[in-house]
This record gives C-alpha cells, structure tokens and sequence, in this order.
C-alpha cells in the first residue's frame, strides 16, 4: 500500500503528519469529505498531490488578510496592487488553481476537492472584487464588507479541508511556544 | 504616585515544557512548567491589556490538549477575578502576532488594539515565500490575521512603526525588530508618569520568557549572572540580546521590573494568590488608591 509521505521527519522538532497532535476539532476533520478512508491508495496519492497546494491556498489567504489589515489600518484607500506582496499572492493563487484543476481525484475525495476548490474561487473571487473595487470612481464600505466576509468563507471552507494526518493544518505549530511539551513524551513526534 | 495597578494574569498552562524552548542551548535539561498569562494594566482612567491568549473556539481546546497545555479560561472568567469585564478594556497591546498573544481579539469589542507594523508586514512577506522556507512562517494562524482586519475596517487597529510614547500616560511601547518575531513589541510603564521615570515596569512579551533570560548562568565567562536569550527566535539571539540590554537600561537595571508572562516563579518575587480556578494573580504593583486583589 502507499505511505503517506510525512509532513517532516528527522528534524526532532517538526510532528509527523500520523502524530496525535494534530488532531483537531470533529468539524474541522475531514473524515465527512473523505468517505471511503484515508488508507486507501488513491486516497492517500490524493492527499500527497493536495498538501502543497493546501498550503498555498492557506498562504494566499494569509497574505491578502495582512495586507487589507495594513491598507485599512493605515486609512490608505486600499491595497497597492503594483505591489510586490500583492503580485506575489495573486502569482501563488493562480498557480495554485492551475494546481488544483490537474489534480485527479476518485469519489473517495470528491468533497474535500470540492472544499478546496471553494477555497480558491472564494479567494479569487475576493480578489477580483479587490481589483474591481479600485477601478471604479465610486468605492464603497460595503465592498469592502463584502470581500472581508468572502476570506472569512475562504478560512471556514479551509478549515474544512484541513487534515492534520496529512500535515494540513490551519496553524503550523512546530516551533510555537506550546510546541513538544507533555505531548512529546506520551505520544508519536 | 502610582498610576497603574499591573497583574499578570495565568489563563493556562503547560505543565512540562521542554526547558530548551526557555532558554538558549539548555538542551536536555528538562522541563519545567510554563504559564500562558496577559498583562493587566489599570489606572482611574484606563483599564489596558498586554496580549489576549489564543482563540479556544476554533481549535484552541483541541490542540491545547494536544500540546499538553491545561486549564484554559476565557477572558471572561479570568478577568473576574479583578473585576474587570472584556468589555472593560479600552487598550490592548499585541506584543507579536503568535496564535497564544493574538487570538481572543473579539472578546474585547471596546477596545483599541496595537501592534507593530513590521510584524504584520513581514508575516506577510514569510507567507509568500517557498515551502523550503516555511520554518519562517510558524505559529500564525491566517484567521487571527483577518480577524485583525475586521478590527482595522472598525478602526480599532493601530499598526505602529517603532517606539510610541504616552500611548496612555506614562505607558510606551518599544520594538525588538527581528527577535523572537519580525516585529516583536515590549510595553513600558512608567507609574510616576515622569520622563525619567524611578518607577518602571517593563512588560517583556516573549522576549523574556523567564527570570534565566535576564540573570542566567554566566560561570562560563566568569560572571554571577548574564543575558541568556529565549528557546525560539524567528531572528536572532544578538537582537534578543540587545532588546534585553535596553529593557533591562529602562528599569535602571532592576530586574524584577522586566516582567516576564511565561515565568512561574513571579510567585518568589510579587504577592499572588490562586484563583478559584487554579490560575495565579500576580500583583505586580499597585495604583495609589487601589486595592489589592491578592490578599
């Protein structure tokens, strides 16, 4: 049978993606999205080929969140969007969509694409609302609520697709305060 | 005069935590307990807060658990025990953007939060770098971050650049570029309001974990006591190193006013009691007038 690929072995600090840690809440497992196992070998194929494209949905997602936070924290009418931080989180989400629609998935997995796929049209869709947004001479406060709440369904719906046993996790902890305390003595590292 | 009454306040806690996460190079020595506390800050006009926990609704309880962190309880409950109610606070002071100081941030709807700009900036930046580079993307949780947006669009953000004083009388903030956070930030009180103030407290952050940061083992060069920075540095050491030296300068090298939150033995050094839900209060000091909440 095909092995999951760890998230990280060897490094004595990193939790390998079967380690008990990353057991996370029942609504943000994915056991309901993935109806026949995560052993199975296409399933697991499957899980390997989404991870990195997981993670960069999460990256996207994280970079448009802090640039909004600096553009309305600093009162500027938005995000720069010549900017590098921003080209670069567009650049990643775009190859993460090209990603993701290669990605050959079987019935097993058919909702937790599903949930991925959300994620990156939620995204897109924001950000193309962004770039709307800056285009017209008449910009709105409502706008902007609307593309706040669309990265909030982006962060649920990822939420959703996260899979610790696969090292898709919404927070890396491996080096967080909390990191390996009790738990790296009564369980898997 | 004091102005301010200041505690820390224990909202869990890890029981074992390896001591080398602590204290540079203190490899296979153990663990020792580590508190996750915030720092209460309170005069006749202002009632602030030092960092907020983490967010125990989304997956807080479950990974808490996981890493062995214990009794967590929400602002609600731990403020309580000084009388003090979430919506209380006008000022919260976010010292890096780390899920366990930046999560609870909608428990505090009255309040003005601050943070360093060049935390979020470079959190922004590390996440656009490759995989290969991810260790540089630790411990934030993108949700904190948006939830930091909805507290910009409600202007109740201020992203600051570097050193602020009189943020509220005799209170300022401080950076440590490039430390244990890109933008890590320390809070400075000075209680007698004074420029040179003889009443100091410094409120480290994760810059100081514990007392050993400021007064570790220094027989190795031939000294009682030397600066031993923190386990966990997206920076480095040298800046740790610096950033103690001039906290350390701000209270004219007193030690015990560099307060840090992750230390269990502020109970040797301050009058604390154990709440009714097993967390410690630590008073630090008190404003003329105040009463105690430890005794």
């Amino acid at each position: 049978m095909t092995e999951l690929k760890p998230a990280a072995v060897g490094t004595g600090s990193v939790h390998r993606s079967d380690c008990a840690i990353w057991d996370t809440p029942a609504d943000a497992l994915p056991d309901a999205l993935i109806t026949e196992g995560i052993d199975r070998d296409d399933v697991i194929a499957y899980l390997q080929v989404v991870r990195p494209i997981y993670d960069a949905l999460k990256r996207v997602l994280g970079q448009f969140a802090g640039l909004l936070l600096l553009a309305q924290a600093e009162s500027r009418p938005t995000v720069d969007l010549d900017q590098p931080m921003y080209t670069t989180a567009k650049t990643q989400l775009a190859e993460a969509v090209d990603r993701l629609r290669a990605v050959k998935s079987t019935s097993a997995v058919r909702r937790h694409r599903e949930e991925l796929n959300a994620v990156a049209e939620l995204l897109a869709t924001g950000l193309g609302r962004l770039e709307t947004d800056l285009a017209s001479s008449r910009r709105a406060e409502a706008e902007l609520e609307t593309i706040i709440a669309l990265l909030f369904q982006a962060q649920r719906r990822l939420l959703a697709a996260s899979e610790p046993r696969a090292g898709m996790t919404p927070v890396d902890f491996s080096h967080a305060c909390c990191s390996c305390g009790a738990a790296q003595r009564t369980g898997p590292q | 005069m004091a102005l301010y009454s200041i505690h820390v306040l224990e909202y869990s806690y890890v029981p074992e935590y390896h001591k080398s996460g602590v204290l540079y190079g203190a490899h296979n020595q153990g663990y020792v307990k580590l508190p996750y506390c915030y720092v209460l800050i309170k005069s006749e006009n202002h009632t602030a807060l030092v960092d907020v926990g983490y967010n125990h609704k989304e997956y807080g309880q479950h990974l808490a658990e996981k890493f062995g962190v214990e009794n967590w309880h929400s602002p609600k409950d731990v403020l309580a025990e000084c009388g003090v109610t979430p919506e209380d606070i006008d000022t919260v002071f976010i010292t890096h953007a780390h899920f366990d100081h930046f999560g609870c941030v909608e428990d505090f709807p009255n309040a003005t939060f601050y943070i360093q700009r060049s935390e979020i900036e470079n959190w922004v930046w590390a996440m656009s770098l490759p995989d290969r580079m991810r260790w540089m993307m630790i411990a934030v949780d993108p949700g904190d971050i948006l939830r930091g947006v909805n507290l910009a669009k409600e202007k109740r953000l201020r992203v600051i650049d570097g050193s602020v004083e009189d943020v509220l009388p005799g209170v300022d903030l401080h950076v440590a570029r490039d430390s244990h956070t890109f933008g890590s930030m320390w809070v400075t009180v000075r209680n007698d309001n004074k420029a040179d103030s003889k009443d100091t407290w410094v409120l480290a952050g994760d810059l100081v974990y514990q007392f050993d940061n400021l007064e570790g083992d220094g027989s190795a060069v031939d000294i009682d006591t030397m600066y031993t920075p923190v386990g966990l540095a997206v920076g480095s050491q040298m800046n740790l190193i610096l950033a103690t030296e001039e906290m350390m300068k701000q209270a004219d090298y007193e030690s015990r006013r560099v307060i840090p939150i992750h230390e269990e033995r502020l109970a040797d050094t301050f009058p604390c009691r154990i709440s009714s839900k097993k967390l410690r209060i630590s008073e630090i000091c008190l404003a003329d007038g105040a009463t105690s909440v430890v005794s």
